[in-house]
């Protein structure tokens, strides 16, 4: 409910230096204190994710780990397990009809969609879901070269 | 755990305070520096700015500064966050006990400071643990940058000014009553509720005043024999007591933290009998963040009017 609040409402504090990683810590530490299954799935999520040879994790600029492919972000996930992924819009209307992500949080009509790390179990469908994210931007990449 | 291993984790952990020693010391130091060297007025002011912006010691900085340390040199150790959360946990006890022990720091200051100092910190942890670790430079020196406008920002947004806190009661007295017990009153019996008090933060006492005119000693006594000296600059009789504190005693929880300049009680007669009590406190906070400190200031200067206010009603309406 703090995390819906503060994305929405107070989202401009994001613009000052450091704030989005005080708040990403916070999120952390509640999530370490009180909610363990998460943070492993959060932490097993990360570390598959960066087993891939291209992905690199960066401080992201709204606070939480950025998952990029050279300068391209492909999402970030949240100190509270919730992981934004770009995946265009077609398959974001798509993967949403289906059930298997939720529109993003802040932006449901754009091509990113938002997907909860709850626990272990999650990871299987996340990874997926990124793995859509990663091919939907190398994709990208692909076609604007060759224009 | 590999001696190597704890060896990381001890240079991490010693990094980390150095540090936040470093920069508190270089804080310090440029602040004699300018107070001694007799510059003159300009180089005075450029000289004290520059100390202001360059390592004004913010809390949120440091800290955060800190916790990049320590993971700079845990880098290499695989550890999960639960492990980075544990060891930033004796890694930020450090400075704290460090600081009582050896510099007599106020328990209490510390205590209000180090959940901001851990959460800071960590904070750090986390950035450090993706910095350090990111097969890529660039984010790391576009960091520096960024982390020193912060810190010049900060360092410029400082002006020390003058906050007001107040708060009110209602008393089923008349004035007149009221007003026996505003300029000085009998001991305070009752204990303190306020959990800081129990941790260690004085509470006031009695107060005692030389009479009720302009120019008398007034005396607010505090547990543990501490004294704040004031002196009555304004008095109306059943309406208005100012007084401005001359002395604060040098207790470390407020040495260099804070400056209490003015109090004040108003008196307003009710129509129904009733006074509305009013306590007034000016002081200067020298603490950053503000917003952080600002706010327990308030909190703590609440609680002591409040106690007293409570006493004066208590008094007041016993005499009815």
């Amino acid at each position: 409910m703090i995390f819906k609040f503060v994305v929405k409402k107070l989202r401009w504090l994001a613009r000052i230096p450091v704030l989005p990683q005080l708040f990403d810590a916070g999120l952390v530490i509640a999530t370490m204190l009180f909610d363990r299954p998460r943070l492993r799935a959060m932490e097993n999520f990360e570390n598959a994710v960066c087993r891939k040879d291209a992905i690199q994790r960066r401080p992201h600029r709204f606070g939480g780990i950025g998952f990029f492919v050279g300068t391209t972000e492909i999402g970030h996930l949240h100190g509270n397990g919730l992981l934004d992924l770009f995946v265009g819009k077609s398959f974001q209307t798509d993967q949403v009809r289906r059930g298997r992500a939720l529109p993003h949080h802040v932006f449901p009509e754009s091509g990113w969609i938002s997907f909860w790390l709850e626990s272990p179990a999650d990871i299987g469908q996340a990874l997926e879901l990124f793995e859509i994210a990663r091919k939907y931007r190398a994709t990208s990449q692909l076609i604007s070269r060759v224009r | 755990m590999t001696g190597r291993r704890s060896l990381r984790i001890i240079m991490g952990l010693v990094a980390a305070n150095l540090l936040g020693v470093a920069f508190c010391f270089a804080f310090v130091l440029l602040f004699q520096f300018q107070d001694q060297a007799g510059l003159q007025s300009r180089a005075h002011q450029w000289v004290f700015g520059f100390a202001v912006m360059a390592i004004w010691p913010s809390l949120v900085l440091i800290p955060m500064a800190m916790g990049t340390a320590a993971a700079y040199f845990w880098r290499g150790l695989s550890f999960s966050l639960w492990e980075y959360f544990l060891w930033w946990i004796v890694t930020s006890l450090i400075s704290p006990f460090g600081a009582y022990f050896a510099f007599k720091e106020g328990a209490v200051c510390l205590l209000i400071g180090f959940p901001i100092l851990f959460v800071c910190g960590f904070a750090g942890v986390l950035l450090g643990r993706l910095l350090f670790k990111s097969k890529t430079a660039t984010i790391n020196l576009s960091v520096l940058p960024v982390l020193l406008i912060a810190t010049l920002a900060e360092g410029k947004m400082r002006q020390d000014q003058r906050h007001l806190v107040e708060d009110r009661i209602l008393i089923k007295a008349p004035a007149a009553d009221v007003w026996n017990y505003v300029v000085s009153f009998p001991s305070i019996d009752a204990a303190p509720n306020y959990w800081l008090n129990a941790v260690g933060l004085p509470s006031p006492l009695a107060t005692t005043c030389q009479g009720a005119f302009v120019g008398a000693a007034r005396d607010c006594i505090f547990s543990d024999g501490l004294v704040f000296k004031e002196r009555v600059s304004e008095i109306t009789p059943l309406r208005l007591l100012t007084f401005e504190i001359v002395e604060q005693p040098s207790n470390p929880e407020l040495l260099g933290h804070l400056t209490l300049h003015r109090g004040q009680f108003q008196l307003i007669q009710n129509n129904d009998g009733t006074t509305t009590l009013i306590g007034r406190s000016w002081y200067t906070l020298h603490m950053r963040p503000l917003w952080y400190f600002d706010w327990w200031t308030r909190d703590v200067t609440s609680h002591v009017h409040v106690r007293v206010m409570e006493h004066i009603k208590t008094l007041s309406e016993r005499k009815r």
